[in-house]
């Protein structure tokens, strides 16, 4: 019934039904006002004519003295339904003739029509016909004068006529008028609708079961015959429908050659998610799980990866910007990287957006970047090594001998002795810069103090080096890092720090770093300008290798603006221990 | 095909639907004014009963329509052109009327005129037999041609061996001198209004065989439309003409209707035979044959050489389910 009433067939109907109640319940009352003035100008007509007939014969009659023949006129003249009583009188107002012969011989006030005595004499003066309505609406009184016999007496015919029933009946035509237009308005709707049923809504359900059945797996409806523009929407239908299969075959075909998993989500859970082939080579399960199991693909997903992917799976689908992460992917073979490419797909007004994007294998690229940055650490340490073990023993014996050669000349009193002091001065400085280089190239004691001690160390480097107190906590155990983690845990502080130092102009620097069963935290604080991360793109040369040491590590990067509880920006980094990535060993150089 | 089937059967219903919404606008009726009961009223004591009820309001305005009209040829013409509905005729006025093609019904018998009707001449003149060769004024086609033939008859006259005059009686009252009449046939009251004339009465209708019955007859179409006004009407006219004959004092609306003193109606009256409602049930239903015979022995008296095959029978006219209804 609902679905009857909000039908295009009821609303059509129902609103011809109503105008056309309106229309002739407009002509019904207009029609009821023309019939009923209609009458009474007949009625008017017919007394006006009456009367005058039976002035003039009765003063013919009556002159010949054929009275009679009077009465025989009265007599026709009361065929009339309408006419109520017909008097003849003669000059005394006395009834000569009548339509009711009893009345015969009163005077005209002893009869019925006493009432108009007044208008009598009025139209007897004038000696001018007149027809009157009395009592309006109900009583039509004609009194016509006639010259009376041979004395020239003012004799009057009147007549009164009923009006009530007359007018009554006029109201009858204007209210069957409106029956009869009611009754082919009510049939005039409900044939139109049955004509708007098979013109209109038969075929807008075929056309709605054509859309409903766009398909890409079935094969499209035939599309309805004829010209008319329903038979043009359900053409044009068909003809999407075929261009979106071509289309979505040609699609198919370029994702199946694809070497990357290609992948489509529906916003409604009921509608099955696409992969192509790629999905079976890249997460070693099958794509047909996905019919049943929506979330399949999840459980390939290294734990720890899980939350990231659904955050940008929540975003994407509330049409958030297009996002990309780098996720770990458990394979019977080991441990993948796969970068996930997603982009939000946008549906209609308040629905979620579906969600697509490229999945791409980038173990081998994640493997080929740590050995690149084994290979520069180990470059660099060995630079570091060089530098503390060639120039800066060169240099601690030109040191000594230049304090020789002070002492000498300060002996012999040579002049040069200041210059030898100075020189002695400078290659003391040079010594130290030296020495702070081959720190930071090759850190003393990651491997053999461990990272509590670089991280020490580094503190002292700051504060020395950049005049900021850097203070270093350190409640870690060296025992759960491998040396290369520590290193890269070393660095990234090191590159944390040293921003902080160089540009966020902050007074004081603290360095944090502590260890959890799962994980560990480092975490940089100043009180300078909060560091603003920007797109990946648009980092320098630090940031870049800050990340791809914590893809190394598995670890993410969290920045922290300051707030009103923390008035101080930091940067912390969670780095997982028990399945601290390390897919493949990583041969040095 | 389950749905298919209410679906198709809605259909066919709206399309019956459709049709009769739209036979029925087509034959709305037109609506007319109500009619009334159109009826043709002679002067005639007989049925001052009428007036009496029309006076009284027993008729109602809108219902019944009395048409008064004091010349009897020209109330048949009116009922038989349908001017009235129906008219208070002779018996052998009805059957002239049938005759010419006007098929009329008898609904009630309203009176029988046993000396109403007379056949009067000027003082000089004693019998019917000396009117041979005079001027007998009467009204054509009516009840006073049928007594002046068997005025005639009686004396082994003919219609040729007089000069006719046709009158009417209305007029005989101030034209008789005029007309320079011998003789003339009226019917009450206007043989009484012509009493300063002092003329001789003939023949009337009390002669044995020269009765005259007045009837309510009424065209047949009309009868179904106006069935209950016309119970109505019969049941005013036997509750008023009882009244009438019982009065000690007439009403004077129908003395000066009439033109006849009190004791003068009064004795007109006595001339006239009321016909009661069980009279008229058994004359209608011919349960009486005396009506039926005299409307076969008035049709062959009034029309020679008519054939049996335009013999009416009385069953064919006389219409008893009105009085038959009566309480």
């Amino acid at each position: 019934m609902r679905r009857l009433v909000y039908s295009l067939q009821f609303k059509i109907s129902i609103s011809l039904f109503v105008v056309g109640v309106a229309l002739i319940c407009i002509n019904a009352f207009r029609l009821n006002g023309i019939s009923r003035q209609s009458r009474l100008n007949m009625m008017k007509n017919l007394a006006f004519t009456e009367g005058s007939r039976l002035s003039g014969m009765s003063q013919h009659l009556l002159r010949r003295n054929v009275s009679r023949a009077a009465d025989l006129e009265l007599s026709y003249s009361s065929t009339n339904k309408d006419l109520r009583l017909g008097l003849i009188l003669d000059g005394k107002n006395v009834v000569r003739h009548a339509t009711m012969q009893q009345m015969r011989g009163l005077n005209f006030t002893e009869t019925p029509l006493a009432g108009v005595s007044g208008l009598l004499e009025k139209v007897r003066e004038s000696m001018e016909g007149k027809v009157f309505e009395r009592a309006e609406g109900t009583r039509l009184v004609a009194i016509f004068p006639f010259w009376e016999g041979q004395s020239q007496g003012k004799g009057s015919v009147v007549l009164e006529y009923d009006l009530e029933a007359p007018l009554e009946a006029a109201s009858s035509v204007a209210l069957q008028a409106l029956l009869a237009q009611s009754l082919a308005l009510t049939g005039g709707c409900l044939a139109l609708w049955l004509l708007l049923r098979y013109l209109v809504t038969n075929r807008v359900e075929t056309l709605v079961s054509q859309v409903h059945s766009m398909s890409l797996e079935t094969e499209p409806m035939s599309a309805m015959h004829g010209q008319d523009e329903l038979s043009q929407v359900s053409q044009a239908v068909r003809l999407t429908h075929d261009r979106l299969r071509h289309s979505e075959q040609r699609l198919r075909q370029i994702a199946a050659t694809m070497r990357d998993v290609f992948w489509l989500a529906p916003p409604d859970s009921s509608s099955q998610a696409f992969v192509n082939e790629a999905y079976g080579t890249v997460f070693s399960r099958p794509a047909t799980r996905l019919r049943n199991h929506r979330w399949d693909w999840l459980h390939a997903i290294a734990r720890e990866d899980r939350h990231r992917c659904l955050e940008m799976l929540r975003a994407l689908r509330q049409g958030g910007a297009r996002q990309e992460i780098e996720v770990r992917v458990t394979t019977p073979e080991g441990m993948r990287w796969v970068r996930c490419r997603g982009f939000a797909v946008q549906g209609g007004e308040d629905h979620e957006c579906a969600v697509a994007g490229i999945a791409m294998d980038v173990s081998e690229r994640k493997i080929l970047e740590r050995r690149l940055l084994d290979t520069a650490e180990n470059e660099r340490r060995r630079i570091g090594m060089d530098l503390h073990d060639d120039l800066c023993q060169r240099l601690a014996a030109a040191l000594m001998k230049t304090g020789v050669l002070q002492s000498a000349l300060a002996r012999t009193g040579g002049s040069h002795e200041p210059l030898a002091a100075e020189l002695s001065n400078d290659l003391s400085e040079a010594t130290s810069i030296a020495r702070g280089f081959a720190r930071g190239l090759a850190p003393v004691g990651i491997e053999a103090l461990g990272i509590t001690a670089a991280l020490s160390d580094l503190g002292d480097f700051i504060t020395r080096g950049f005049k900021i107190p850097c203070r270093v906590e350190c409640s870690a155990s060296d025992a759960d890092l491998t040396g290369e983690s520590a290193t890269h845990i070393f660095r990234v502080a090191q590159e944390l720090a040293t921003n902080a130092a160089k540009h966020a102009n902050a007074s004081w620097i603290e360095i944090s770093f502590e260890m959890t069963g799962r994980e560990a935290r480092l975490l940089v604080t100043h009180d300078g300008i909060p560091y603003r991360p920007t797109a990946t793109s648009g980092e320098g040369m630090g940031m870049h290798l800050v990340r791809q040491r914590l893809d190394a590590l598995g670890a993410s990067l969290h920045f922290h603006p300051p707030d009103p509880e923390e008035p101080f920006s930091s940067v912390e980094c969670l780095i997982p221990l028990a399945d601290n990535p390390e897919p493949h060993p990583i041969e040095t150089a | 095909m389950s749905q298919r089937a209410p679906s198709t059967l809605a259909t066919i219903l709206i399309a019956i639907s459709v049709i009769v919404l739209w036979a029925s606008a087509l034959m709305v009726p037109t609506p007319m004014q109500k009619e009334p009961l159109r009826v043709a009223v002679g002067m005639w004591p007989g049925t001052e009963s009428l007036i009496l009820a029309r006076d009284a309001g027993d008729l109602k305005y809108g219902e019944v329509n009395l048409v008064e009209m004091n010349w009897t040829s020209a109330a048949m013409r009116a009922v038989g052109n349908r001017v009235v509905d129906a008219a208070v005729l002779s018996l052998d006025e009805v059957i002239r009327q049938i005759q010419q093609g006007y098929p009329l019904k008898i609904i009630a018998v309203l009176d029988i005129s046993r000396g109403a009707d007379v056949l009067v001449a000027k003082p000089s003149i004693a019998s019917a037999a000396d009117l041979k060769g005079g001027r007998i004024g009467y009204e054509p086609r009516t009840s006073g041609a049928w007594l002046l033939s068997k005025a005639l008859s009686n004396a082994n006259l003919k219609l040729t061996e007089v000069q006719p005059v046709p009158v009417n009686p209305a007029e005989v009252e101030e034209i008789f001198k005029e007309l320079s009449l011998d003789g003339v046939v009226l019917a009450e009251p206007w043989r009484e209004r012509m009493g300063e004339l002092n003329l001789t009465r003939i023949y009337d209708s009390s002669t044995p065989g020269a009765s005259i019955v007045r009837v309510l007859a009424i065209n047949p179409d009309a009868i179904e439309p106006h069935e209950k006004v016309l119970r109505s009407l019969l049941q005013a006219h036997f509750k008023w003409i009882r009244k009438l004959r019982e009065a000690q004092e007439i009403p004077a609306l129908v003395l000066r209707r009439e033109g006849l003193s009190q004791e003068v109606f009064q004795e007109v009256l006595k001339q006239i035979e009321s016909v009661d409602l069980d009279r008229n049930q058994q004359l209608l239903d011919l349960r009486d044959p005396w009506l039926g015979r005299l409307f076969m022995g008035l049709q062959s008296g009034l029309i020679e050489g008519v054939s049996t095959a335009t013999v009416v029978q009385p069953g064919e006219v006389f219409e008893p389910s009105i009085v038959e209804d009566l309480p």
